[in-house]
């Protein structure tokens, strides 16, 4: 997932002026090469609601020896907010405590994971990508290093290791809406697809480019349960996306264009990603969110094999989902956690606005890595046919 | 000075005469082109060939959303060729009448876009036609329209982004071709007694066609691998070639990939072969006979 709400932002308000175009968003980055994002990364914007004094962060107290080293670890993320974020919860700190120095890159697009090991180029070390990916990868072959556990904390909980990955950013995609364009408020599903109650644009993701098509959110909107839903009835969801797609302005391909298509109005009703919507509600837009029916989605930590600082990356691995780690990265944007003893170093406001909350996670859908990494090549097909047909 | 430029040629021409075609001269190109381009092609080509069977290039046929995107892809470099050549042919031929400052105030214009990045043209369209846009919002001002018109993430912007994009690929060879023109061609013409309308029909427009066909084709064949403008700013339909392509690498079908790619290819190459049966394409591309 990516963030880049200050590129948004300034696009918005370059908009505004019309002086001159803005600046490249992520879903370019990969063409252009991560030199931009980093660039348009630089250039933040003021964000006072949003930002954290580091003395309002959840400190580090005595690190263990076995996560300090030297030498570089190339730590590949999605840019924007989130990689600022990240820099501010993870990257820094570790520096400072263990004493190796984190190379930052942008868009850790899997295909090209994939291309370097084929090719024994491997350049990266700590790729944020997912479970489902993952789970995809050991299927083709011998593509991931194994996660050393002996380095990570117990609070990281079964449920999110996995062989060769572990799990990190826990976040909610889901409804969002704009408060200035109706009367009265949508409440879920059934409402996104009702183009007559609630005139105007929709977005959505696409299938691909490593993106998770609505079809949770197609059934809940033709009647499903929410409980329960996995496995996917794959057929009656595409039907029913059938239904709202004269409505769809754009199957979006990056976590961006949801914002941007929200910000101008091209689209006052999509799918977004929670920690997104939040920074722009933030930032006094009128915006809202609908946790129901929403999926909750982990990304993991995957190293590439044969990487070539593999001792830093498993350091920067058990370091990043310390107890600490993730509950400075909560504090700066609300992502869950994926170390059970982070929720002790929050606040209560904090903690109820995160996606895993008990009140919102209990309203979401888990989503189902291994359905997801079984059958996306069939609802790629099927929602592909439905989207150009 | 006045010594050395006439004998200049003279020497060129020994030179030629000795060697009617001096292919050492292109060795480095060659060498450069076959081992980062041709080398590359081959092997990407080759995936396409599965183990032999060519599984993936019949998979990639018979595949119907390949179709689609395909014809797709072919209707909208066609329009973006057609369109062009209609804005672009009258700006050509007034720049080649023009007096010298205006002729080269319009090249300037005409170029003055070529030289920013397509990335940023597309974005600068995407806010010029949004729904909060300058055109929706000038519209709205003078009070044609009650409500803002959709133009963003649809095929028209699509092409008004491809067009205004390809523009000059089509006025540079059709103005050239105009000042290529004899302007004793003219001359004799209307001595004839023949009217404006007449000279532009009969002498004018067959002298230009060879730089007509040279633009068309570039067009045609820039337009078939559009990616970004398409892409921000088409609509929900308007799947491109590359864009298929780019889906098929995301999904590690790269057997598949390949063999969209190929057809890319083999597409491209048969509309080139073809336009070359018609058009003395070296001539058309400034070269000499």
């Amino acid at each position: 997932m990516s963030h880049d709400l200050d590129r948004q932002r300034a696009l918005a308000r370059l908009r505004a002026s019309a002086i001159a175009p803005p600046t490249s968003r992520r879903d370019f980055l990969k063409l252009f090469g991560g030199a931009i994002g980093g660039l348009a990364a630089a250039t933040t914007l003021p964000r006072h609601l949003l930002a954290q004094a580091e003395s309002d962060l959840p400190q580090f107290g005595e690190i263990p020896q076995a996560w300090k080293g030297s030498g570089e670890v190339v730590v590949v993320t999605w840019g924007g907010i989130g990689t600022e974020m990240q820099r501010k919860a993870w990257f820094e700190p570790f520096e400072k405590l263990c004493g190796i120095k984190v190379v930052e890159a942008v868009g850790p697009d899997p295909a090209k994971v994939r291309a370097m090991v084929d090719t024994n180029t491997v350049q990266w070390d700590v790729c944020q990508i997912g479970r489902g990916t993952m789970l995809e990868f050991l299927k083709q072959g011998d593509y991931l290093e194994e996660i050393d556990y002996s380095l990570v904390e117990d609070g990281v909980t079964d449920n999110y290791r996995s062989s060769h990955g572990v799990d990190i950013v826990p976040f909610a995609q889901m409804l969002a809406y704009r408060t200035d364009a109706w009367a009265s408020a949508p409440t879920g599903w059934a409402d996104m697809w009702d183009l007559e109650k609630f005139p105007g644009g929709r977005s959505m993701p696409i299938a691909t480019k490593g993106n998770i098509p609505e079809l949770v959110g197609a059934l809940i909107a033709d009647g499903a349960s929410a409980e329960g839903i996995y496995p996917l009835d794959i057929d009656r969801a595409v039907a029913s996306l059938e239904k709202v797609k004269p409505g769809v302005v754009k199957w979006w391909e990056s976590g961006a264009q949801p914002m941007q298509m929200l910000l101008d109005n091209e689209a006052p009703f999509v799918t977004a990603w929670n920690g997104r919507v939040h920074a722009a509600k933030m930032e006094g837009q009128p915006l809202e969110i609908l946790w129901d029916g929403g999926s909750l989605i982990s990304n993991a930590w995957l190293l590439p094999r044969g990487c070539p600082n593999l001792s830093n990356a498993q350091k920067f691995v058990a370091f990043s989902s310390s107890a600490v780690a993730q509950a400075r990265y909560s504090k700066l944007l609300p992502y869950g956690f994926t170390n059970v003893d982070s929720a002790d170093l929050l606040d209560e406001a904090t903690l109820a606005n995160l996606p895993t909350a008990p009140a919102n996670m209990s309203r979401m859908v888990q989503y189902d890595f291994e359905w997801w990494a079984a059958n996306r090549p069939e609802v790629i097909e099927k929602f592909n046919a439905m989207m150009l047909g | 000075m006045s010594l050395a430029e006439p004998l200049a040629p003279a020497r060129l021409g020994a030179l030629r005469a000795r060697a009617a075609t001096p292919a050492w001269l292109a060795l480095p190109l060659i060498a450069f082109l076959g081992v980062f381009y041709l080398a590359p092609v081959a092997m990407m080509l080759a995936r396409a060939a599965g183990e032999g069977d060519w599984a993936p290039l019949f998979a990639a046929i018979e595949n119907q959303v390949a179709q689609r995107v395909f014809l797709g892809t072919l209707e909208i470099a066609f329009v973006c060729t057609l369109a062009t050549l209609v804005i672009g042919y009258p700006l050509a031929l007034f720049a080649a009448l023009a007096p010298p400052w205006l002729a080269r105030l319009a090249i300037a214009a005409v170029l003055a876009p070529f030289w920013s990045s397509i990335l940023i043209r597309s974005y600068a369209w995407m806010v010029l036609l949004g729904r909060e846009g300058l055109v929706n919002g000038a519209l709205g001002g003078l009070g044609l329209i009650e409500a803002p018109i959709r133009m963003l993430n649809t095929t028209f912007a699509v092409y008004v982004g491809m067009i205004h994009i390809m523009l000059p690929f089509m006025i540079l060879p059709i103005y050239a071709a105009l000042k290529g023109i004899d302007g004793r061609l003219v001359q004799a013409a209307e001595n004839l007694g023949a009217s404006t309308a007449s000279v532009l029909r009969h002498v004018i427009l067959p002298l230009s066609l060879p730089g007509v066909a040279a633009g068309a084709l570039v067009v045609f064949v820039l337009s078939i691998g559009f990616y970004v403008t398409p892409a921000l700013l088409g609509g929900p339909r308007d799947m491109m070639v590359s864009m298929l392509i780019a889906q098929e690498v995301d999904l590690y079908n790269w057997d598949l990939a390949s063999a969209y790619a190929g057809g890319l290819l083999v597409l491209t190459l048969l509309i080139v072969a073809v336009a070359s049966r018609f058009v003395d394409l070296g001539k058309a591309m400034g070269g000499r006979k």
